[in-house]
């Protein structure tokens, strides 16, 4: 798989040879699906890669994007000139239940997963508290997996279209699907995934060799919070980092000592987006931001992460999907991919994968890639590149630029 | 210095003989194998065919696990008491416990151990559907997490005792014990102080209501119960 994702970068940059590269960084979240431990020998052997440095960047669900915030530290620091970052999962050898159950030991075992947890069960007790709180409904949710499963269905790299037959849904297919985790039903949630992905960074003065079209990185961001959600309404480590976020705790609800992110937001992904976009230099994310991939490994958690990347503010995600501002035509267009929930989950490639599609949007050359430029964003400068982990213990975001 | 003493047994339960062979059962052989035409090629509109064969491997573990320092926590709960730490510098209380402070001021203060009260707060819940493959056969149960009265920290289990659908944030929960606990977080367990808050509409909790049939009967077909 990865040779694959390596032979079509390769076909696409006429100047790139692999000889070039002089370090890689690979990424792929469990030891338990492929029963391999140091599995990034592999891919790097098979590329024909070695004697270069090789290692593997794990940090759960955000690995890819903490390996390509490590590879441009990489290059960053003068210590790599080309990078390759490389991911990779394979979720199919064992049942759903199971694989559920080897992704829930991400999650605390002594004390959260003994008692029947595992994520899509916290990320539903988190989202129904955020419904608690600001009011979304179902319907409100379903509009996200649809947005992402119907973009998928033009993008012949996503694995939703084999899975439903290339057939659109509805919020009502989403609304009857079979209960997961109340509120979130099977199509709130993404896919169980196999798949790989690559891409290359390089310097300054390498990128202008390699490729006429580079896209630059401008801004890298990491935060983390608590490993068990419940840790967190009291948790003294964000304390009066927020408040405007704090201030909009609602009257009705009973507030916790930190009234944010507590178990309703993301606060890794708010330290990580100020973190790169003090960076990028981007003020108002809303009007500087063209296009922007999200972890949504729930439609929830889509949600909730507009209001942590400061598209809007806490309790405002679900104006910004009625008001239809993320889809492809909107003010801010998210996961025309197809997310998680369309393009797929393989873990360690996610966000690598979601980079690459950032980047043919930002070259225009989704009408080629894709079936068709239906979901290219027109003139897209500024990308967003959003990686995350646990029930959002470790985020990043990546700001890129034409 | 004194020498290091070896470790002592203090009470044992030790496994039914029936797990003694589950590493050895479980070895990695090739127990079945299939050979399949599937599908080659990272774009589904340009694939090709290809053949490929898959084997069955079992493999399995038994772990001896160490709870540590919050070891007597779960000691305690053999005893049907629960207990938290509390950190002896800022006051702040933990249940689940932290053997260690969590506050940078107090620089890992180490913590001392108190009983919790038999109450709290249901902070937040869901209804689980679906589950890790152990969980499947208990479908559909309630997830919540507890703030246990006088906690900074939440503790997740199950709460029994009330239709999915009355069950609502910010309701006051008892907490009980099951009558042979075995030194996990399933030995406890919560139930609703009051009656139904009664905050969803009608119309919502026969929505509820209506996702979970299917999955009982998924549950009744799946293990015959």
């Amino acid at each position: 798989m990865v040779a694959e994702a390596m032979k079509e970068a390769l076909e696409d940059t006429p100047n790139l040879s692999i000889k070039d590269i002089d370090n890689h960084v690979c990424s792929y979240f469990s030891d338990h699906f492929e029963q391999q431990l140091a599995f990034s020998w592999i891919p790097n052997d098979y590329l024909g890669l070695a004697p270069k440095p090789v290692f593997r960047v794990e940090n759960g669900g955000a690995g890819p994007g903490t390996a390509i915030r490590t590879a441009w530290a990489l290059v960053a620091s003068g210590l790599s000139d080309i990078c390759l970052v490389s991911g990779f999962e394979k979720q199919g050898e064992v049942s759903s239940a199971k694989a559920n159950e080897f992704i829930a030991l991400a999650s605390d075992t002594d004390f959260d997963f003994p008692v029947g947890g595992y994520y899509t069960g916290y990320y539903a007790a988190m989202e129904a508290r955020h419904m608690y709180l600001y009011g979304e409904t179902e319907e409100d949710l379903a509009m996200i997996a649809v947005k992402n499963r119907n973009y998928s269905l033009d993008n012949p790299y996503a694995q939703w279209p084999l899975e439903c037959g290339g057939k659109r849904i509805t919020v009502d297919d989403v609304l009857s699907s079979r209960l997961i985790a109340w509120p979130l039903k099977v199509l709130d949630c993404c896919l169980l995934s196999e798949g790989a992905s690559v891409i290359v960074l390089a310097s300054q003065k390498y990128a202008k060799k390699i490729t006429d079209t580079p896209i630059w990185i401008t801004g890298v961001g990491l935060g983390s919070d608590m490993m068990r959600p419940g840790d967190r309404p009291d948790n003294p480590g964000f304390h009066g980092m927020f408040p405007a976020e704090a201030r909009t705790y609602p009257k009705h609800a009973m507030k916790p000592r930190e009234p944010y992110p507590e178990m309703t937001n993301f606060g890794a992904c708010k330290v990580a987006a100020r973190t790169a976009y003090k960076m990028a230099g981007i003020k108002n994310p809303l009007k500087q931001v063209d296009i922007v991939e999200i972890h949504d490994a729930y439609d929830s958690s889509e949600l909730q992460t507009y209001e942590d990347l400061d598209f809007c503010r806490r309790g405002q995600g679900k104006t910004l999907i009625r008001e239809g501002q993320t889809y492809v035509d909107g003010d801010i267009p998210v996961n025309v991919s197809g997310g998680l929930e369309g393009f797929g989950h393989p873990v360690g490639s996610t966000a690598i994968g979601q980079t690459v599609e950032l980047f043919w949007q930002m070259r225009q050359e989704i009408g080629k890639k894709h079936k068709s430029d239906a979901t290219q964003v027109k003139g897209a400068e500024v990308g967003l590149n959003h990686s995350h982990a646990g029930t959002g213990t470790a985020i990043s975001v990546m700001i890129m630029k034409r | 210095m004194s020498e290091m003493e070896p470790d002592k047994i203090i009470k044992e339960k030790k496994p039914d003989s029936k797990w003694s062979d589950w590493g050895r059962l479980g070895k990695w052989n090739v127990v079945g194998y299939k050979i399949i035409e599937g599908n080659k090629g990272p774009r589904s509109d340009k694939l090709q065919r290809a053949r490929y064969m898959l084997v069955n491997r079992p493999w399995d573990v038994m772990y001896e696990h160490s709870y540590g320092l919050v070891s007597r926590f779960f000691e305690a709960l053999m005893e049907k008491k629960l207990v938290g730490t509390k950190c002896p510098k800022c006051g702040d209380v933990f249940c689940p416990p932290r053997a260690h402070c969590w506050r940078n001021k107090c620089k890992l203060a180490e913590t001392e151990w108190i009983e919790m009260p038999m109450h709290g707060i249901l902070h937040c819940f869901t209804v689980l559907g679906f589950a890790g493959e152990a969980f499947l056969s208990d479908l559909p149960f309630i997830l919540a997490y507890v703030r246990v009265e006088g906690a900074n920290t939440l503790i997740a289990g199950r709460l029994v005792g009330m239709n999915p659908e009355d069950v609502e944030c910010d309701m006051k929960v008892n907490i009980k014990f099951v009558e042979h606990p075995s030194g996990n977080p399933m030995d406890i367990y919560f139930v609703p102080e009051g009656p139904p808050l009664n905050r969803r509409s009608a119309e919502e909790k026969a929505r509820m209501r209506a996702q979970l049939e299917p999955i009982r009967a998924w549950v009744k077909e799946k293990f015959k119960k």
